[in-house]
């Protein structure tokens, strides 16, 4: 096997171990199921084409974070999209729900409401709810953003307190 | 390579409950999240080819042939030295040139530099002034342009024509200079997301980067939030 194939399957496994957190970041940047796809296409080519770039004294989770959460930030801000878009196959989707069905009706309406509120915060605060929900240590939070771990307890402490207040007045007791 | 778990224990509370419903909705991602390996596999081929490195070949290509303009001003100026006005305005557009060919180098420069695996805040500043510079460059750009008519006045003019020639001079000049203010007002950062300045920013390279600027107090707010934190 040569190396370039080598690189090309390591590149696809991690996409797929990453799937989630790359659908959940799109999901929260991106309102229409286009732009998503859009989103989507966009992370996995700049994840791809950093490749080269990695290097191995960061933490691969630090650096995937950074280049997908710097992806959705600034296409976040574009009104249009590139116009490369790869569609063979009509529908098909790079990532798709196979069951959608709910299997607790409160329990969705609550996931749902998150996405909603988290999706209306600002490009950097919504970044760093992500990687809060992601369950990833201060330290690396700090690392990804680059501002310090006193700042990330800080804003954290602020945006769930205001997440709060939101499903209180939705009347989904969240204390 | 997924992401490690062991890490995660290093948070300072046990999740709390926001972080339980995001797991209950990482779970049922697990189970039901399906890859479609054809299109991944399409997509990593076909839109790599599309990047950015053709936009830093548009700018060299412009400023090679900025250099080569002023190059052949600079030779038309020494040859029509002894016309005052052909050498203050050659000057003044080789100076426009001069300024607009090392925007487009700090753009390089700036595309070059950009990348997307630094911090968040670092990377998206680093988009905010490279928008800035493509916004400036383009205005500077127009800028010259009511000094163009003056690069075609001879020397001497036949006898009676001269008022009617400057009569012509002086309303081209006018309409460009008034056109030019139009311009330089409305070709700003703030406008860069907007109709037809969005549309010249995006060919310049800005597609990528806009709104960037809008999103400098997000990050200027970061910044003092920051500070205030610190003390």
């Amino acid at each position: 096997m040569t190396d370039k194939n080598h690189n090309e399957l390591i590149f696809l496994q991690l996409i797929r171990d990453n799937k989630g957190i790359l659908y959940k970041i799109c999901q929260l940047y991106c309102r229409n199921a286009g732009d998503r796809e859009d989103l989507m296409q966009e992370m996995i080519c700049q994840l791809w084409r950093s490749g080269q770039q990695f290097d191995a004294n960061y933490k691969f989770s630090t650096w995937m974070y950074r280049i997908a959460l710097n992806v959705a930030i600034s296409f976040y801000r574009k009104e249009t999209r590139s116009g490369v878009r790869v569609s063979p196959g009509g529908d098909l989707r790079l990532m798709e729900l196979e069951d959608k069905s709910p299997d607790n009706e409160d329990l969705e309406e609550k996931i749902d409401l998150l996405q909603v509120f988290i999706s209306e915060l600002g490009e950097l605060d919504k970044a760093l709810m992500i990687l809060y929900l992601e369950e990833r240590p201060y330290r690396e939070i700090a690392e990804i953003l680059g501002i310090t771990e006193t700042n990330v307890a800080t804003k954290l402490s602020r945006i769930k307190g205001r997440l709060k207040q939101q499903f209180l007045k939705a009347n989904k007791l969240f204390l | 390579m997924s992401i490690d778990e062991h890490e995660r224990s290093t948070q300072p509370d046990a999740p709390d409950q926001f972080q339980q419903l995001w797991k209950a909705y990482d779970v049922k991602l697990q189970h039901s999240l399906k890859l479609n390996q054809r299109l991944l596999e399409e997509v990593r081929s076909r839109k790599v080819r599309t990047s950015f490195n053709w936009q830093i070949g548009f700018k060299v290509m412009v400023i090679v042939l900025g250099i080569g303009w002023n190059i052949l001003l600079g030779s038309l100026l020494w040859t029509f030295r002894s016309n005052p006005v052909f050498v203050v305005s050659a000057g003044l557009i080789i100076l426009f040139t001069s300024y607009c060919i090392a925007g487009y180098f700090l753009q390089m420069l700036l595309m070059l530099q950009i990348n997307l695996s630094k911090s968040i805040l670092a990377t998206q500043r680093q988009l905010a002034q490279l928008e800035a510079v493509i916004v400036w460059t383009l205005r500077v750009s127009f800028l010259q342009a009511p000094v163009w008519p003056f690069l075609f006045v001879p020397k001497t003019l036949p006898a009676g024509v001269a008022p009617l020639y400057w009569g012509i001079e002086g309303v081209v000049v006018l309409l460009l200079l008034l056109a030019v203010v139009w311009l330089y007002r409305r070709i700003t950062v703030a406008g860069a997301s907007r109709g037809w300045v969005k549309k010249m920013v995006d060919n310049e390279g800005g597609k990528s980067i806009a709104r960037a600027r809008a999103f400098i107090k997000e990050i200027a707010e970061y910044q003092r939030e920051e500070v205030a934190a610190a003390h």
